[in-house]
């Protein structure tokens, strides 16, 4: 089986902000606990000794808040809000999304930051960290799920494919609000601004390494795979890590995938509860099975541990992952986002979805994450990808 | 230019905090236990990370007489740090915190740095998660550190110089100043393979499982007994003696035939044993209820949509027509408990309607009760919102990221016990000691 890169999300951003300080950030989520995002996340992107005391923390935030030259926002589903740890109590945006056509599901943290040491001349140079994750702003999501998350750093002058995509993003995003009160997107304004500053590669690929591309969920989910990757993706491996599908009996998305990409073989994880139970529809269960070359897939156990007790339960993966790799020539290329196996996160004009495909450069001969699960579950749960929301 | 695509491993903080306790559960349990054990926490069993904590602050000090150093914190971080590299690197322990950190950093570099630096340290916040911030309180209420800022007390002290700083002395490092030096930098180079091992040596000799005759007498009077700032007025010593004899089987658990088997033993202890009997059997008691009206809470969280009526039948059928291990009577001897506890008289009354309903199987009236208390407990906590609302009459679960746990059966439920009080904690640190 294959090293399964894992890192605490915290600490994946907590090492991003060394030697940094914030100058503006943007969040973007389906689920959002606002008390939990001031108490919890906003203090990783600080770097600020804070107490224990919930009240003293506050003050101790306020105070680092004003030292942010730019301005905290976040925008979550108007269906998404779940505050479970409390009400808000700081000086943040919070902008309620309302997308007609499906849900606002995309999960991502636009980090502006600069050095925290000017340089000999008393410059400052800036970088925009861009996140792509399938972690909402919640606790599940922050600290106890399985979520996969990748980073892109765009610096001052940087080349890349980035820039044109993400600004879609936001300009889209702007243009569909409006503007209620004055300076309400100033946090994404000031991130659009830093693209002022870098260049937009023409080229998809440099020797056939395909670069980093983000989705903005302009187009569906395939035709983005296809324009972007081209023929690259045909006839590898394909693992997926999807905890939602859609109610069966067939997956149109994976039956897309397949035609499209033609992979060499497949995986899906079977996310299953702590009895067994699979949460998926049967039909969809029978159907996979019966899909040649297409098999279901687990995760190793050691990954969705909660802790050393026996009877804990076990971590809930809410990853989304696409893993296309092949042994020979060694390739790896992921898509790592919001999308789940759903008609509605896949189809143009569903969900707003977002994600980066990034190739990487495997040291070994990639593996296979998943390891194909043949027993038969004890029963099905249907759970759909709107679940969790407010009603 | 970015890193690669990764998973999430779980927070620390989540996997330590484990039950959220939307009950209000834990100051119950917390108020009964301090009556028997008065210094000791759930998390602070290892006898081993005590003596972490004694040296860390001893070297502190020390640097910090010498006007040295940054700061006793960072002294203390740099010092917990090098005793987890020694723990991993010579002794092969992996039973501390931090493990997982030194492990990676020990497989990935041979020379390593100690400091306060976030990049170095063993835990997401090792302040706060570490030795310094899970073991000063337990050791001040063990008379081992006392005074701001804190200060080993004339015990501790004695016990570094009589038994620690003889040991260092014999690998070589005479009164320890040599350690204290090398820890007085913001930023400690270690070269683990090279030039450094004698040090990690000397420090694992410290800290290696045996415990010998001088310490282990120590960590009995101040841990085991509680002997020096006894908050239990010589209960925790009848506790401790009394559990000698089981200390050996391997199969023991909390369970209230135990917790009975104990009281019974306490009671060949004279007047301080009837005492302590009265305790353990209070302890019994509460837990008749507060466990499954913990198992039950957690059951609501999984009956999205379902009606109270639903529910109460499912669990009529799991658990028969009334729980019959709970004693009402005895139960109502805890009010005064559980009021101090809860802070709340009208929150004390509801425990005991509680105790009534699930006795009587009146499952509809115990999962109003519950869902009650949970509207309180949260409000209580930064007002927040209660995680089970009724919507229509049927339960709509706000808190989502549980998922269902199933109710135990009725055939464990005389054995079926969930909280700590404090007794596994204590027993640990015997086991360790084996007195």
């Amino acid at each position: 089986m294959a090293d399964i890169p894992r890192k605490v999300l915290s600490e994946h951003f907590q090492n991003k902000m060394e030697g940094r300080r914030l100058v503006s950030a943007l969040f973007l989520t389906y689920q959002f606990d606002p008390g939990f995002f001031e108490q919890e996340v906003l203090p990783v992107f600080l770097d600020i000794p804070l107490s224990h005391a919930a009240k003293i923390k506050l003050v101790q935030l306020e105070d680092a808040l004003r030292s942010v030259p730019g301005e905290i926002t976040v925008y979550y589903d108007w269906n998404g809000l779940c505050p479970n740890t409390g009400s808000a109590r700081l000086d943040i945006k919070r902008i309620p999304v309302h997308h007609r056509t499906g849900i606002f599901h995309p999960k991502n943290v636009f980090l502006l930051v600069e050095d925290a040491e000017p340089d000999e001349d008393g410059h400052r140079s800036r970088a925009l960290l861009v996140s792509s994750l399938s972690a909402n702003l919640t606790r599940a999501g922050w600290w106890e799920n399985v979520e996969a998350c990748h980073t892109e750093e765009i610096r001052e002058n940087d080349l890349s494919r980035l820039p044109e995509d993400i600004k879609g993003l936001l300009q889209g995003l702007e243009r569909r609000l409006g503007e209620r009160d004055a300076g309400q997107h100033e946090a994404l304004r000031s991130i659009r601004g830093f693209f002022r500053k870098t260049d937009q590669s023409v080229h998809r690929s440099v020797s056939g390494f395909l670069k980093t591309h983000f989705y903005n969920g302009e187009t569906s989910f395939i035709e983005f795979l296809r324009d972007v990757a081209g023929n690259s993706l045909q006839g590898m491996n394909l693992e997926i890590i999807s905890p939602y599908f859609d109610s069966g009996p067939k997956s149109g998305p994976l039956e897309n995938l397949i035609r499209e990409f033609d992979p060499r073989e497949v995986r899906i994880m079977l996310p299953c509860k702590d009895n067994g139970d699979a949460l998926c529809p049967p039909e969809l269960y029978e159907w996979v099975t019966e899909q040649a070359g297409v098999s279901w897939g687990q995760l190793p156990r050691d990954i969705l541990s909660m802790g050393k007790g026996e009877q804990l339960k076990q971590r809930f993966v809410h990853a989304k992952v696409y893993r296309f790799f092949s042994q020979r020539p060694k390739r790896e290329i992921f898509f790592i986002g919001s999308v789940n196996l759903t008609v509605s996160a896949h189809q143009s004009g569903g969900n707003l979805e977002t994600g980066f495909l990034v190739e990487v450069e495997p040291l070994h001969r990639p593996n296979w994450w998943l390891q194909t699960d043949e027993r038969q579950p004890a029963g099905f749960e249907i759970r759909s990808e709107d679940e969790g929301t407010a009603t | 230019m970015g890193s690669s695509p990764f998973l999430t491993n779980i927070d620390s903080r989540a996997a330590i905090k484990g039950s959220r306790d939307p009950l209000g559960i834990q100051p119950i349990w917390t108020k009964l236990g301090r009556y028997l054990i008065g210094n000791l926490t759930t998390v602070s069993t290892s006898v081993r990370d005590f003596t972490v904590l004694i040296l860390g602050y001893y070297f502190a000090e020390r640097i910090a007489a010498e006007g040295g150093g940054d700061g006793d914190l960072a002294v203390f971080l740099k010092w917990e740090q090098l005793a987890g590299y020694a723990r991993a690197e010579i002794n092969h322990d992996r039973s501390f915190r931090g493990t997982e950190r030194v492990k990676k950093t020990l497989n990935e570099q041979s020379r390593i740095y100690l400091s306060k630096d976030f990049s170095s340290q063993i835990l997401f916040s090792q302040k706060a998660y570490g030795i310094w911030g899970l073991y000063t309180v337990p050791s001040r209420s063990s008379h081992i550190v006392e005074g701001d800022p804190t200060r080993l007390t004339l015990a501790g002290r004695r016990l570094v110089e009589n038994v620690y700083i003889p040991i260092f002395k014999k690998q070589g490092f005479r009164n320890g100043d040599f350690i204290a030096h090398k820890l007085a930098p913001p930023k400690v180079p270690i070269d683990v393979k090279g030039k450094d091992r004698p040090l990690l040596k000397a420090v694992a000799k410290i800290l290696k499982r045996r415990f010998l005759a001088k310490e282990r007498s120590f960590y009995k009077e101040h841990l085991l007994l509680g002997r020096h700032q006894d908050r239990t007025g010589g209960l925790q010593e009848i506790l401790a003696e009394a559990m000698k004899p089981g200390l050996c089987d391997p199969d023991w658990e909390m369970s209230p035939a135990r917790i009975r088997h104990l009281a019974k033993t306490t009671r060949g202890f004279g007047e301080r044993g009837e005492r302590t009997a009265e305790r353990l059997e209070r302890i019994r008691t509460a837990e008749l209820v507060l466990a499954p009206a913990a198992a039950l809470f957690g059951f609501l969280m999984g009956s999205e949509g379902q009606t109270i009526l639903d529910v109460a039948n499912f669990v009529r059928k799991q658990w028969g027509q009334s729980l019959t291990t709970i004693n009402v009577e005895d139960t109502a001897l805890l009010e005064g408990d559980l009021c101090s506890a809860a802070g709340d008289k009208d929150a004390a009354l509801r425990w005991l309607r509680l105790s009534c309903a699930l006795a009587e199987g009146a499952y509809e009236e115990a999962i109003r009760l519950l869902l009650e208390q949970n509207r309180f407990v949260m409000k209580m906590r930064s007002n927040a919102a209660p995680w089970i609302d009724l919507r229509e009459n049927k339960l709509q679960v706000r808190f989502r990221d549980e998922r269902r746990l199933p109710l135990p059966e009725k055939n464990w439920l005389p054995q079926y016990w969930r909280h700590s009080y404090f007794i596994d904690s204590l027993r640990k640190v015997a086991k360790t000691l084996q007195v």
